[in-house]
């Protein structure tokens, strides 16, 4: 498959950048076709400016060759992975800015003759999230997921149904040790060999 | 009471603005301070940075938003208007708790490890939001922004704080009538704070 890979970590030696090398690893290893893009490396900006929330509305969305590079890949892409930390229980900001200013209208949805949201993103078969949590399973139950429902739910419902989901979390990060850490590096290089 | 107002919209001269006024007006009439924080015209920059993410992991506090926690810490109620943007708050929104909500301001963390939170000033929350789809679109979705308002950010402030949350939804197709009228909600909804 042709997948997409994008990462939402400032550090490069963070253990969320190795979890992405992880999962590339496991990526190839499974003979697909990957393509990474790693955002605060890129130097994505964490916010829609003005003049690109001018253009939403427009025929004319795409503003920038930045975006246009980073639409041009979601529409090669049979498959979406994200890695990045949960904080706040939610996207890091530069990843919910990746949504905000590539998942445009007529690239991730369009509008109908009524005005209503129609999926376009009908060409991606899988979505992969994999993401570290500072609390345990059950407190990001108790203070809600979001960015969990924005991959798995709001996202989806930009795919059609066909689409399937796969999530990997590592509970509890910033208490785990070595070997729990490693052992989810495994889970997660398996995990997208057999994709 | 002390109101803390953040504004996260790009354009100045968007439909939010007109929900800003209403905010503000109902907020002044019922005899509240309104501290602003416009996070567009203040240029805030919501990426945490590496230098930054190494000092906070440590516990450490940040110079460059100890402006907005004091004035955070200095408030009684939080009210947020936005735009809601794939069913959570705009990104720029989202890098402010990130950067701002730190140990050490949001919370704190005992030596057994738990989360102490560290807002109990904040006693009232109201959230005016306006989405482009439907409830149903959004229910579907998980209204995720919804969730991080109610629940999340409770965490910090203590499970007794009061939420309200005032939402637009299908502002795309809205009439001006309806426009109208939720701009009159919104403004009743703070007054009522």
């Amino acid at each position: 498959m042709r997948v997409l890979v994008v990462q939402a970590h400032p550090s490069s030696s963070s253990y969320c950048a190795a979890v992405c090398d992880a999962a590339v690893r496991g990526l190839r290893t499974g003979g697909h076709d990957v393509r990474v893009h790693h955002l605060y490396a890129e130097g994505f900006a964490g916010f829609m400016s003005r003049a690109e929330r001018i253009a939403y509305h427009t025929t004319e969305p795409i503003i920038s060759d930045e975006i246009d590079a980073h639409v041009a890949d979601l529409k090669w892409a049979e498959a979406l992975v994200f890695v990045y930390p949960t904080w706040w229980a939610g996207l890091p900001a530069i990843l919910k800015s990746w949504f905000e200013r590539t998942m445009l209208p007529d690239v991730a949805f369009r509008f109908d003759d009524n005005g209503k949201v129609k999926p376009a993103l009908t060409h991606i078969r899988r979505i992969v999230a994999i993401t570290t949590y500072g609390g345990t399973r059950r407190a990001s139950f108790l203070v809600g997921d979001g960015g969990k429902r924005i991959i798995t739910r709001a996202l989806r419902l930009s795919c059609g149904f066909r689409v399937r989901s796969t999530w990997l979390g590592l509970y509890g990060v910033d208490r785990s040790n070595n070997n729990q850490r490693s052992t989810f590096l495994k889970r997660v290089e398996q995990r997208l060999a057999r994709l | 009471m002390k109101a803390l107002v953040v504004v996260c919209h790009p354009e100045p001269e968007s439909f939010t603005r007109a929900v800003l006024d209403s905010v503000t007006k109902g907020l002044v009439a019922s005899g509240h301070d309104v501290d602003l924080i416009d996070l567009y015209a203040d240029e805030f920059e919501p990426k945490i940075s590496e230098d930054e993410w190494n000092i906070v992991s440590a516990g450490g506090l940040l110079e460059s938003t100890a402006d907005h926690a004091r004035r955070l810490s200095a408030a009684d109620m939080l009210v947020l208007v936005y735009p809601t943007l794939w069913s959570a708050q705009p990104a720029m929104l989202k890098g402010w708790f990130e950067r701002v909500f730190i140990n050490g301001v949001a919370y704190s963390v005992t030596p057994s490890g738990t989360l102490q939170p560290a807002l109990t000033n904040i006693s009232k929350v109201m959230v005016a939001t306006s989405h482009g789809s439907t409830k149903l679109i959004n229910m579907l979705e998980g209204e995720a922004g919804k969730l991080m308002a109610q629940r999340t950010l409770r965490t910090v402030f203590g499970w007794r704080t009061k939420v309200t949350w005032v939402a637009l939804y299908d502002i795309d197709r809205a009439s001006d009538a309806k426009r109208t009228a939720f701009l009159a909600r919104v403004g009743q909804a703070a007054r009522r704070l």
